[in-house]
């Protein structure tokens, strides 16, 4: 016999294991002895939501809707998607330490990449551009993102040849 | 009420305002354009940038972005059949045909006279009734408040699509438990932060925004590359007008639409979506026989009826925002967060308090309808361009200003981190078919409905009685009761015929 699962059972038991789990965390919120007298505490609605909480994704479970299309799920394109997130990530840690110019338009020419953009040079000058020109506004207004060393650098050798210049 | 559409005159008809007005609608339509992008994403990446606006200009740009996606959401329907978002599905019902029979200039333009008598008359019954209803609402109570937003919560379940009655319930209660992350300001406790001191100020709304609408957006656009209609659009501007005998034709049709589409927009959770199809369902039993045939074959009734009833259902949703601080629908429930975050108080003293934000809001929405008559109507042939950069630079772009309309916020990576993982959360739930929009309505509706609970019950000296004691909290609750128990009803009986 072949036992079909449902999405939505599936959905509902996460939520279930996900209510009863806020329910129990819920137990553990500090609360001094005056807040513990009073008639609504910081455990109060947590509460309340775990029990709603655990009656719907016990009804999601009891009452599953149309059946899931497993098989187009498959179909969907995972790889590039997974892609992106694991640059998103790297992306995040990347942009502190090496500054937001060359994390950027590296981010950027890689998801374009990943997306099977094959033209580099296009990629490159897109990146590049977006990268620079939204650099640029946010120093406009103000806003101050850390270039990152090497443009720092550069930036700080044009200033000092300029001012050997009129010198 | 003069005097009061005279304060937003004044404020809208700065030059700085105005601007404002113009760049929400044009940044929403070409937003909006992008199928798979509706009104909730385009206002979100915007968020970031009103922070530096006072309350009234940041509202102002909001709203414009609101119509302009909506219209956006049109011109896409009509010119590729891909609606951007799902108020305009029944826009290409008879915008798409109308295009395919070289008419995409009349039909474009139909849809934007129809959206802009639309947003027009109902933005002439939010000035009416919008007063009206702060006023009432100025007697209300704790109790009545919290009854008003588990209403709004339950019927935002109770309208969702057949079928997922149960999984937009769990979406709401969903979002209540992330509300709760964060200190209690009220105790001066933690909750569920888990020792991290990035969690202490609880999640942002813009994060949860972001995650749940930009980002998981642009990957469901990666994940289900090639297998959307990439159709090129068929791009016409140069018949961008329409007889008098079309207008003749489509004016009661535009009329009873608008007034459909205002009262449907009221209602918390029906929205534009419901209202487009209930105004095209009506027109139709309503034309005569051969009228009725030209449906979906490229009517311009049945193109009218579904754009005015959108533009006017949106506008109706402002109904509840403005005067009781509960959002009907998820892309008013990120105007609430907006509000909040410019530390507005929402509900009815804003009415009061903050006069020159609540009339800027309903005057600037008759602008913006003008301004996307006169402005983005010559420019769509220009700004449907757009429709043929592929997608795959736009997803990395999309991405990047998400990424970054977090960052520029906090300057913490943990939160793009944590934006990252929501997203992945959003597209494993949305391949479920678990809704988002009540997700996010629970959310910000969480803080307040704890506010407001835990003010009835104090003042009831801990007892449950505030449900009942006041005829307006029993009236509202039994609403609940009614709004809860009838979907719930009809999922067990299908359940159990089945």
């Amino acid at each position: 016999m072949r036992i079909s699962i449902n999405g939505t059972t599936l959905g509902g038991l996460a939520f279930l294991g996900l209510s009863i789990g806020y329910g129990y965390s819920a137990t553990h919120i500090t609360l001094d002895f005056w807040s513990s007298q009073a008639f609504f505490t910081a455990r109060t609605l947590p509460y309340i939501i775990a029990a709603a909480g655990i009656v719907c994704a016990g009804l999601l479970v009891i009452v599953p809707s149309s059946k899931t299309d497993w098989h187009a799920l498959k179909s969907l394109n995972w790889g590039p998607a997974s892609g992106l997130l694991i640059l998103m990530g790297a992306y995040s840690a990347m942009l502190e330490p090496v500054g937001f110019v060359f994390a950027t338009s590296l981010f950027l020419i890689t998801a374009f990449r990943i997306l099977s953009i094959h033209r580099w040079w296009i990629s490159c000058l897109v990146s590049v551009a977006l990268t620079l020109g939204f650099w640029g506004l946010m120093h406009l207004l103000g806003i101050y993102l850390d270039p990152g060393d090497i443009i720092t650098r550069l930036i700080a050798n044009l200033n000092t040849r300029t001012l050997s210049g009129v010198c | 009420m003069l005097d009061g559409i005279l304060l937003g005159l004044q404020t809208v008809l700065s030059w700085h305002n105005l601007l404002l007005v113009f760049a929400g609608c044009a940044t929403g339509t070409l937003i909006g354009m992008l199928p798979g992008l509706g009104p909730i994403t385009a206002i979100a990446l915007m968020i970031p940038i009103t922070y530096g606006f006072d309350p009234a200009s940041g509202m102002i740009l909001l709203a414009g972005v609101y119509y302009g996606a909506i219209f956006g959401g049109s011109t896409s329907s009509i010119l590729i059949n891909a609606p951007g978002v799902a108020g305009t599905v029944a826009t290409a019902f008879d915008g798409y045909p109308l295009a395919q029979q070289g008419q995409a200039g009349k039909a474009l333009a139909t849809a934007a006279y129809a959206s802009f008598a639309g947003g027009t008359l109902a933005a002439l019954m939010l000035a009416t009734t919008a007063p009206l209803l702060a006023e009432v609402s100025l007697s209300f109570v704790s109790a009545d408040y919290f009854a008003l937003m588990l209403l709004g919560l339950c019927l935002v379940s109770a309208f969702s699509s057949q079928g997922e009655y149960l999984k937009a319930l769990m979406m709401t209660v969903f979002g209540l438990m992330l509300s709760t992350v964060g200190t209690d300001l009220s105790a001066g406790v933690q909750r569920f932060t888990f020792g991290r001191m990035d969690l202490i100020d609880g999640i942002s709304f813009l994060m949860l925004a972001m995650g749940t609408f930009a980002l998981s957006e642009a990957l469901m656009m990666v994940l289900r590359r090639g297998q959307s209609d990439d159709a090129q659009p068929h791009i016409d501007g140069r018949h961008l007008r329409l007889s008098l005998a079309d207008i003749k034709s489509i004016a009661p049709t535009v009329t009873r639409s608008s007034i459909l589409g205002f009262f449907v927009g009221v209602l918390p959770g029906a929205g534009a979506t419901i209202a487009s199809f209930l105004a095209y369902g009506v027109e139709r039993n309503l034309a005569s026989k051969t009228d009725a045939l030209a449906f979906g074959k490229g009517s311009l009734k049945g193109l009218a009826a579904p754009e005015s009833a959108n533009n006017a259902a949106c506008t109706g949703s402002f109904v509840p925002l403005l005067t009781l601080g509960i959002p009907g629908s998820g892309t008013t429930a990120i105007l609430l967060g907006a509000l909040i975050a410019y530390g507005v108080q929402p509900g009815p003293r804003l009415f009061i308090d903050e006069p020159e934000i609540f009339w800027s809001v309903i005057v600037s929405m008759y602008f913006g309808n003008l301004m996307l008559l006169i402005l983005n109507l010559p420019l769509i042939p220009y700004i449907a361009k757009l429709l043929l950069v592929p997608r795959n630079y736009l997803i990395p772009i999309i991405m990047f200003f998400s990424l970054m309309g977090v960052y520029l916020v906090s300057f913490n990576v943990f939160d793009i981190q944590m934006m990252v993982l929501i997203a992945v959360i959003a597209v494993i739930l949305r391949l479920l078919d678990f809704p988002m929009a009540p997700l996010l309505l629970g959310f910000i509706l969480g803080g307040m409905l704890e506010d407001n609970l835990r003010r009835a019950i104090s003042v009831s000296d801990g007892e449950l009685n505030f449900l009942w004691e006041r005829p307006t909290t029993l009236a509202i609750m039994f609403l609940v009761g009614l709004a809860i128990l009838i979907p719930l009803g009809r999922t067990l009986h299908a359940y159990i015929r089945r």
